[in-house]
């Protein structure tokens, strides 16, 4: 017979004023198994822990049910209690009777015949506990970050600084990211680039750092300390090593297509680097746009390549390699607000986003930093701003706030109004929101300046003659307002990145119903994903500024290189195990498993004199969540889940059933 | 119902088509040639009515198969028994015998490889306990002397005299439904293929029947039928679906079937085997006609076809899928967090 021990929280007067634990410690005395139950103010406490470590002494405890809050809260507090009282750490069940019952619960009777009977349940379930060893897996220091904007830079730079080997894997021909299309930064108008490049140059230079640009993660195995990830490095269609970055190929080619860079508003060569002060500084050539490869023709430079650089063989390269590490900083992409038909649909040019008014206004943009509106280069004499564009609009199917554009429209209007003297802006806007250091002195120093800001969204806008007509209401002053420009800037928001579901599939994260990749708990840990070993840095976890990106990514190189400061990790030994001699090895448990910890074996054994073999079914502990879908979907009750057995289950429907 | 009765008509045959004789002939020449090592195939039953499983394992024994309207029972799960042996065993399958092997292939418990599928196409077979019933309630203690379809209608000699039953009342259910009565795919085929005939479509109305009564009343009858249920475990034990190494049913640790014959006991028993076989169902109706008691568990398999392709939209759940709908993962699934 087990020796059970039960302790009861009141967990102050949260669970004791619902609950009559007095009635409740007398129920559990009857239960079979239980030799000592016990009372506490808050078991949590550092005596109510020490009664648990008596109890167990004083009464041979070997089994031990804590009644108190969820487990989440305090399973682990309890484990490591019984433990340092000599017993196996899984020997213990805890019955969650605050959430589950004196927080939902108003009637007393009721809540008290409820948590007798969760305490049943937990007791009934802890008699098949077994104790459980954590198992200790290695871990290889390597990390991999993914996505080569601020928050990709930051993370790699602060966990090779802590003397771990990181490669960066970026998409583009160059690092820098949206960080590098920006302009000026709010709200201190440093110039964008002058403050990036200093660490894109730092990631080029770190001995730590390998740095893999035009490059993608196309398939990510293993798990926490041992994934196995494959990058294709695309071709070039230049030699790195050869590569000078002189620029005599991008200055002789002789074509041209619109530059992503620029958003189309510029052009750039086909074999080109996507802004002057890109790191690699070595080029790529666009293949798709490159009359050589769509004619056999042109070789132009190649020819003029002083290096021998150029080479038109290159084949994209398959790079397999271990990391114990992965932070997906993959950023965002901008709302598309072709969707706002009342806001020209896309379709009119000086109708434009905020992105697009970066580059307009930055001094290596198409315009050379000059305001010129796109359809025929005038000067504006007046520009409109809407804020919430592909924001807080139910309609468009986006219910959050953006986070940057209220700032980043104030920006702008500084900016139009020192570049353009006299220029009339009018910014329309629901709310501002300026929750940062410096954000509200600078929202006021833009109206200061003569930007006039008007609470209200616009119904829509048309074009009359030269000029566009911004129709919206004031809400403040409760009236129709139309106004004329020039210009219409469209603060259009932060969306994740159009692939995004499609890499956190392949990297096993959650996301939410936007494609935001999913942190493991919003407050609490909020750079973690719920994948053991795959963190969070900017705004592909949800829209973000430049600080709060690069905290964020900081915050996820420490939990990096806290993670490296370790020889090996220690795993939950929560997790399935076979019964191999009754898996049928129909192995129905593969494709249910979502984090692909199931695989097949051929196991031999003798039946009937002869030596036969057959295949069944294997967990790899190391991917193993212990989510228990496979124990469902197994028939046979082959597929057991450690902590959570066959046996224990069924303990406790009996236990609640009876 | 139950078979008009007719006076007593020359010398009945019983069945024995031109497809018996090429079938045995094919059976034989496998045999011989080392292609199979055994042939599963029918043979004479102790009545007329029914058939029996005939293994067999010499090219001079193939004489013995059968093939008519009463082979009514699925050869498929007789696989399972074969896999430990080397060597590949010839099967004579129906369409929807198919759809049994596939399931048995698809559950990774029978390799394809090692079995040779021999189709034949089926005009509708016979469902004898049905027909035993309505001769019985005629005559009590009524025997069978001959019994063979001509043209449709099933013509029974019993002691008594002649009895015919057109054919919607002597098919099985599962014929009714019958979209193509020719397998595909197989090895070889034998015999013609045959017409389809206007198959009854899959629109759940036994199920609607049952979901209809009101909760008391629902429970009830379902409590009238597991009442009846003798634990003999056949319906399980023909089921293709039905294949684990040890199945949970037999196990004592943990008991998840305690042996109490309780209603109680006896839900946990029929729910367990139902969502045992859900999303994996070929909706053969075998646990249905070996039942001695006759509970309609096709009701029970239904009822979550139903649900299965409304939520999943499969849309034909009996047939075996490469990704079953409640064995899958997918990223999208709204309940994953």
């Amino acid at each position: 017979m087990k020796r059970i021990g039960v302790f009861l929280c009141h967990c102050g007067s949260n669970i004791a004023g619902t609950v009559d634990i007095d009635r409740l410690q007398e129920a559990v005395r009857r239960m079979p198994g239980v030799v000592y139950v016990e009372q506490n103010k808050y078991t949590c406490s550092e005596p109510g822990q020490e009664q648990i470590r008596k109890g167990i002494k004083e009464h041979r405890l070997d089994r031990v049910v804590v009644a108190a809050c969820s487990p989440r809260m305090h399973e682990n507090t309890f484990r490591r209690t019984v433990e340092s009282a000599g017993l196996n750490p899984y020997l213990l069940e805890i019955a969650n009777v605050r959430e589950h019952c004196s927080w939902v619960h108003k009637d007393r009777e009721e809540a008290t015949a409820k948590a007798v009977d969760l305490v049943r349940r937990a007791v009934a379930k802890v008699v098949f506990n077994r104790p459980l060893q954590k198992a200790r897996i290695p871990v290889e220091k390597r990390a991999l970050v993914i996505g080569g904007g601020i928050a990709g830079i930051q993370a790699a730079l602060d966990i090779a600084d802590a003397g771990h080997e990181v490669w960066l894997v970026e998409k583009e021909p160059s690092i820098g990211g949206r960080m590098a299309q920006l302009d000026k930064t709010f709200p201190t108008l440093d110039c964008s680039l002058c403050i990036l490049t200093p660490k894109m140059v730092d990631v080029a230079q770190h001995p730590n750092i390998r740095l893999l640009t035009y490059s993608q993660v196309e398939n990510v195995g293993g798990y926490v300390g041992n994934f196995e990830v494959t990058i294709r490095k695309r071709a070039r269609s230049v030699d790195e090593s050869k590569c000078t970055g002189c620029g005599s190929c991008w200055a002789k080619c002789p074509h041209k297509v619109p530059s992503e860079f620029d958003l189309g508003l510029g052009q750039r060569k086909v074999i080109y680097v996507p802004f002057p002060q890109a790191v690699p500084n070595k080029p790529v050539i666009d293949r798709e746009h490159c009359v050589y490869f769509k004619t056999g023709k042109c070789r132009v430079c190649e020819r003029f390549c002083p290096a021998g650089a150029i080479d038109f063989t290159q084949e994209d390269e398959l790079i397999t390699e271990r990391f114990g590490a992965i932070v997906a900083a993959t950023g965002f992409d901008l709302f598309d607000h072709a969707r706002y038909g009342e806001y020209g649909a896309g379709q009119d040019p000086d109708i434009i986003s905020g992105l697009h008014f970066e580059r307009l206004v930055n001094a290596s943009g198409p315009t050379e930093g000059k305001i010129k509106r796109p359809s025929d280069g005038k000067v504006p004499r007046s520009v409109a701003f809407i804020t919430c564009v592909g924001s807080r609009d139910d309609h468009k199917g986006i219910s959050y706030c953006s986070r940057v554009c209220c700032m980043y429209t104030a920006k702008h209007a500084i900016l139009l109004s020192e570049k353009v003297p006299g220029c009339r802006s009018y910014v329309f806007y629901m709310d501002m929101r300026t929750p940062g250091k410096g954000y509200e002195e600078f929202y006021k120093r833009s109206q200061e300046m003569g930007t006039q800001y008007v609470r209200g969204r616009v119904a829509r806008i048309y074009r009359e003659g030269d000029h566009l007509v911004v129709q919206g209401e004031d809400t403040l002053l409760g009236r129709k307002v139309l106004v004329e420009a020039d210009m219409v800037v469209l603060a259009t928001g932060i969306t994740p990145r159009r692939d995004a579901g499609e890499l956190a599939r392949t990297l096993g994260i959650s996301y939410d119903q936007y494609a935001f990749f999913n942190e493991a708990h919003p407050k609490l840990r909020p750079v973690e994903t719920n994948t053991a070993g795959i963190y969070l840095a900017g705004a592909c976890q949800g829209p973000k500024d430049i600080p709060d990106a690069v905290a964020q990514a900081s915050g996820a190189a420490a939990k990096v290189t806290a993670m490296f400061s370790k020889d090996t990790l220690t795993a939950d030994p929560l997790i399935a195990t076979v019964n191999e001699a009754i898996c049928s090895g129909c192995l129905w448990c593969k494709p249910i498993c979502p984090y692909r910890a199931i695989d097949e074996k051929i196991i031999t054994e003798r039946v009937r004199g002869r030596t036969v073999s057959r295949r069944v079914a294997t967990v790899n502990a190391g991917l193993c969540q212990g989510c228990g879908a496979c124990t469902v979907a197994c028939r046979d009750g082959a597929m057991n889940l450690l902590g959570f057995s066959n046996e224990q289950v069924l303990a406790e429907v009996e236990a609640l059933c009876r | 119902m139950g078979g008009e009765l007719k006076t007593a008509s020359g010398g009945m045959t019983g069945v024995r088509s031109g497809v018996g004789s090429e079938l045995a002939e094919r059976a034989a020449g496998l045999l011989a040639g080392g292609e199979v090592r055994m042939f599963l195939g029918y043979g004479a039953g102790r009545t007329p009515l029914r058939v029996r499983p005939r293994h067999v394992l010499r090219p001079e024994a193939a004489g013995g198969l059968v093939w008519n309207e009463f082979c009514a029972p699925s050869l498929a799960k007789y696989l399972l028994e074969e896999q430990e042996e080397e060597g590949r065993v010839g099967v004579l399958v129906k369409a929807c015998d198919l759809r049994a092997v596939k399931r048995l292939v698809a559950d990774r418990r029978v390799e394809r490889e090692r079995v040779l599928l021999v189709g034949v196409g089926c005009p509708g077979v016979v469902d004898a306990g049905k027909v035993e019933a309505l001769l019985a309630r005629a005559v009590p203690g009524e025997m069978v002397e001959e019994a063979g379809v001509r043209d449709g209608v099933l013509v029974v000699q019993t002691r008594s005299g002649v009895r015919e039953f057109p054919r919607e009342e002597y098919l099985l259910e599962r014929c009714l439904h019958c979209e193509d009565p020719n397998p595909r795919d197989v090895d070889l085929f034998v015999g013609p293929e045959v017409a389809p005939w206007p198959a009854r479509p899959h629109d759940y109305a036994e199920v609607a029947e049952v979901a209809a009564l009101g909760a008391a009343e629902r429970a009830a009858y379902w409590d009238r039928q597991f009442a009846r249920c003798l634990r003999c475990f056949a319906c399980r034990n023909v089921c293709p679906a039905c294949s684990c190494r040890e199945c949970c049913f037999d196990v004592w640790e943990p008991m998840w079937l305690p042996r109490e014959v309780s209603v109680s006991e006896q839900y946990m028993f029929h729910f367990t085997r139902a969502f045992h076989v859900a999303g994996r169902c070929v909706d053969c109706g075998e646990c249905e006609r070996v039942c001695p008691v006759g509970i309609p568990l096709m009701k029970l398999n239904r009822a979550l076809q139903k649900e299965i392709a409304e939520l999943f939209g499969v849309e034909r759940p009996w047939e075996p899928q490469e990704k079953e709908p409640l064995a899958m993962y997918t990223p999208d699934d709204p309940d994953f967090h």
